[in-house]
């Protein structure tokens, strides 16, 4: 599977204004709202929530990979975002994460899903990469490196 | 081998697999062969989410479980299928790296051909080397089919 799949460029947002998790959060999911890529927003933040109530999903290093189940998407639904200044997601390496992943599956979809996630850990093992994504100054060039990415 | 007696499919609860499980019963119909399905949870998946933080624990036992319970799903779908044209099914799940599990049991069980789903659009160089199905294909010294062709595979399904 390609994240370019699941990826709308419309999806992808290089200017996260909020400094804090819950805050993030809600932009990337208006994001997928306004794009008809999600049914109900409440619903989706508060499953979010609900996984980031267990353990947060910021994973170290700059990237938070905040993931749920959520009857509020058909299908597997990703969104992208960037912070320059940095949100407080309570990551396990105590840095701010500036790079966001957001995605969503329905539920019975476990292996997909799965295998999304696989994907994003695949995608930000390369040294270099989570720079590029970091300075990326719009939504195509980000969709420009992840292609770069697949094809190298 | 004389003949073909044993065919094995590899059931994903992807569209691709569903064809591959009409055109597996189809084939075992008209070879009287046995017919099995085999669901492999992507366990080398879970430790790689595990080990880098994306999961934590508890949520790795619950998906590998919501993997277990599609598993029994879409084998039980599967078997339905084939008991709608009077084919028995035998079915198994196995946990590990999906193409290398496959590979593994048909051999040990002296499968004579694999059938699996029409492999992915290749996108990228990175595809070839992660998808199951294509390293499958690749990997494996028992012949395998690929079921492609939707129509003439659901048109060779509801003849029977």
């Amino acid at each position: 599977m390609s994240l370019l799949e699941i990826l709308d460029k419309n999806c992808i947002k290089t200017d996260i204004q909020s400094l804090d998790k819950l805050g993030s959060i809600q932009e990337l999911t208006e994001l997928l709202f306004k794009n008809k890529k999600i049914s109900d927003k409440s619903q989706v933040i508060n499953d979010v929530l609900k996984r980031e109530a267990k353990g947060s999903t910021g994973i170290g290093k700059g990237i938070g990979v905040p993931h749920a189940k959520t009857a509020a998407v058909s299908k597997l639904t990703l969104a992208i975002g960037v912070s320059r200044e940095g949100v407080d997601f309570t990551s396990i390496d105590g840095k701010y994460v500036h790079i966001l992943f957001l995605l969503l599956a329905p539920p019975h979809s476990a292996g997909p899903h799965v295998e999304a996630l696989s994907e994003i850990a695949r995608l930000i093992t390369p040294p270099g990469i989570k720079e590029k994504i970091k300075n990326a100054s719009s939504s195509e060039e980000i969709i420009t490196i992840i292609t770069e990415y697949y094809n190298s | 081998m004389n003949k073909i007696e044993k065919i094995l499919v590899g059931i994903t609860g992807s569209e691709h697999s569903y064809y591959a499980s009409l055109y597996a019963i189809y084939l075992a119909s008209l070879l009287k062969a046995e017919l099995i399905g085999i669901f492999v949870i992507n366990e080398k998946s879970l430790d790689e989410l595990l080990k880098a933080n994306i999961f934590i624990t508890e949520e790795k036992a619950g998906y590998e479980q919501d993997m277990e319970n599609d598993a029994l799903s879409y084998l039980t779908q599967f078997e339905s299928t084939a008991m709608k044209k009077n084919i028995p099914v035998v079915k198994f799940i196995r946990k590990g790296v999906v193409h290398r599990e496959i590979i593994n049991f048909a051999e040990e069980n002296h499968v004579d051909l694999v059938v699996i789903g029409e492999l992915n659009k290749i996108i990228s160089l990175k595809d070839i080397a992660y998808d199951e199905m294509e390293r499958l294909l690749r990997e494996s010294k028992i012949p395998v089919v690929v079921a492609n062709n939707r129509e003439m595979i659901t048109m060779l399904y509801q003849n029977l």
